[in-house]
């Protein structure tokens, strides 16, 4: 017997079909029918079990129980949205005050650190994150400013003798350098490069006064002054030249012995530097392209005396014999300069060879000691002195004798010569 | 009530249940506590186990329905698997130890003094005599003859196909036939 056919056996009698009436529709499979039914009917003698009487308290409990699942399935939902969502609205309420608030005080606070605080890193990120949501026509404005910016804190780094950070130095000259390279394309006339140059000139002036704990300190400074200068210079020289001749001159890699030559149409005195020379008109000083002879040469001498005749200098008194020799008239400019006694007021505007002194008279009269600003020009003027001695030659045939000399050595030359022409007025070779 | 109640479909009353709706709970649990009070019973053989593994299987059923979905099965094969897994729980943690206690409560306070003899003395033999087939047998045996489950409903309820409950059936019955005194003796 298999399994299909004890199958319809078993259907068959639980249809109620007798086991007699199987046997003897399945003859031959009699015994085995019997052997699968007989254990079915004693199956149904046995009396099913009853519940417990227990079972009807659990019947309560379990009713009880879904009474309480229904309500929370019917409850819980619209507390659980309305608390859930005042909880959100508060929640978020809570952080944002609270972020805004914290936000703006840890701003406010940071707005006065300086390199080293601790929220200095706050203050640059904040400004690096309003840099770039500023729009990009006014991103240079902004970024002159932050130049500004690291200058005051430089400032006030030496104002409280705290050491300032060579990266931030160099930064700060980086930044000024870029800055100038995306100038160049721009007009002439652009505001902004007035104010990079008057932020190259006040950071000049601030690197200037940073005191040199040894000499590679001293030198570093040298070397980032002279970066700048160079800056201010290429900026100045824009003026006359188009922005893709500019832009040339910039990608330049070195520009230390060519840049005289951009300067060309200037006439008077580089305001940005007073060490430019102006440029000369007469064919004599053309080689003074390099710096040294205009300015060392004649301007100390013939100044002092007219400035400082009382003063125990004694320089002046030499000098001014020896500057009637060469020139005879002209009184204009030295009136004016010895009262400015600033290099760029004097110098800007007159004539051209004459202000170029003005920058050697203030060498003498302020003096090494005292100035703070001068003092960084000195090194600058001493690098010139050496250059002389190869230039010299070729540059001042005839005019200047004394001049490189007599700022070291007044009373050398021939001072007691001609002492009696227009007391001491310098005048320039050139207006011979 | 339970007449409105039988004339809903499986579907019908497993979304009423899932919305833990009185009138359904009750009519599920009436209708199936007795059959399932007798299948773990046999199952397990113990009276007092039996019954708190089916309060137990109500109360599983009822943290169930809101993940429960209706697909093809009806509930009651979903109690019996409900019943099913528990019984098998508690004979893994049982160690299969043979229960000694069997048919001593199960007698029926109705029945006179001759019929609860005969009645315990059945319920031992059946008792004893599916101790002696395999699980799976005994199992096809009780769904199928003691609580008149269909071979689809089995099938569903233990996890296999219908032919191998059908085989299984068929070698259950003849095993069970030669354990079981014949009829008339």
């Amino acid at each position: 017997m298999n399994d299909k056919l004890s199958e319809l056996v078993i259907d068959a009698w639980q249809n109620g079909v007798s086991l007699e009436t199987l046997c003897l529709q399945y003859p031959h499979h009699a015994d085995a029918i019997r052997q699968l039914i007989n254990p079915l009917i004693k199956l149904q003698q046995v009396k099913a079990p009853t519940l417990p009487p227990r079972a009807s308290q659990a019947q309560a409990d379990f009713l009880r129980l879904a009474q309480h699942y229904r309500a929370q399935a019917t409850a819980k939902p619209k507390q659980r949205r309305s608390l859930l969502t005042q909880r959100w609205l508060w929640a978020t309420a809570t952080i944002v005050v609270l972020l805004c608030l914290s936000g703006n005080l840890v701003l406010s606070a940071s707005a006065r650190a300086l390199p080293g605080d601790n929220l200095y890193g706050v203050k640059r990120w904040s400004e690096s994150l309003s840099l770039a949501f500023t729009p990009s026509d006014q991103q240079l404005s902004v970024r002159i400013e932050l130049v500004n910016e690291r200058q005051r804190e430089i400032a006030s780094l030496v104002a409280l003798n705290k050491p300032v950070p060579n990266g931030l130095l160099d930064e700060v000259v980086n930044e000024t350098q870029s800055i100038e390279l995306a100038l160049a394309p721009t007009h002439t006339n652009d505001p902004r490069r007035d104010q990079l140059r008057q932020a190259n000139q006040q950071l000049q002036t601030t690197i200037a006064i940073i005191p040199s704990d040894n000499l590679s300190d001293d030198l570093k400074h040298h070397d980032l002054i002279e970066t700048l200068d160079q800056s201010s210079q290429r900026m100045v020289a824009s003026a006359s030249v188009t922005p893709t001749q500019m832009v040339k001159v910039l990608l330049e890699p070195t520009m230390s012995a060519q840049p005289v030559t951009v300067f060309e149409p200037t006439d008077g005195p580089n305001i940005a530097n007073p060490r430019v020379p102006p440029k000369p008109q007469t064919p004599t000083l053309e080689p003074t392209e390099v710096v040294l002879p205009t300015s060392t040469s004649t301007a100390l001498p013939t100044f002092k005396p007219t400035k400082v005749p009382a003063a125990p200098v004694v320089k002046p008194i030499a000098t001014a014999t020896i500057v009637p020799t060469i020139l005879p008239t002209s009184t204009a400019l030295p009136t004016e300069l010895p009262t400015a006694t600033e290099l760029p007021p004097a110098t800007a505007l007159p004539t051209s060879v004459p202000t170029s002194t003005p920058l050697a008279t203030e060498i003498p009269s302020i003096g090494l000691p005292t100035a703070t600003t001068v003092v960084v020009r000195n090194p600058t003027v001493v690098v010139p002195t050496k250059i002389p001695d190869e230039i010299k030659p070729t540059e001042v045939p005839t005019p200047q004798p004394t001049s490189a000399v007599p700022t070291k050595e007044p009373p050398a030359p021939v001072p007691t010569k001609e002492p009696e022409d227009s007391k001491g007025q310098p005048q320039p070779i050139s207006h011979n | 009530m339970l007449v409105l109640l039988e004339s809903l479909s499986d579907q019908e009353i497993i979304e009423r249940a899932k919305a833990y709706d009185h009138a359904v709970l009750q009519h599920l649990y009436e209708a199936y506590s007795p059959a399932l009070f007798r299948y773990i019973y046999y199952r397990i053989g113990d009276h007092e186990t039996a019954e708190d593994i089916r309060a137990d299987v109500f109360i599983k059923m009822l943290e169930g329905l809101g993940s429960f979905n209706y697909q093809g099965w009806s509930i009651a094969s979903w109690l019996y698997r409900i019943a099913h897994d528990r019984v098998v729980d508690h004979l893994r943690r049982q160690g299969r130890r043979k229960q000694e206690t069997l048919v001593d409560t199960v007698v029926d306070p109705t029945d006179g003094p001759d019929q609860q003899s005969l009645a315990s003395l059945d319920h031992a033999e059946l008792y004893a005599a599916l101790q002696q087939l395999t699980d799976e047998q005994a199992e096809v045996i009780i769904l199928r003859f003691l609580q008149d489950r269909s071979i689809r409903d089995v099938a569903q309820i233990t996890g296999r196909s219908e032919g191998a409950i059908k085989a299984l059936q068929h070698r259950a019955l003849n095993a069970l036939g030669r354990l079981l005194r014949p009829v008339g003796d």
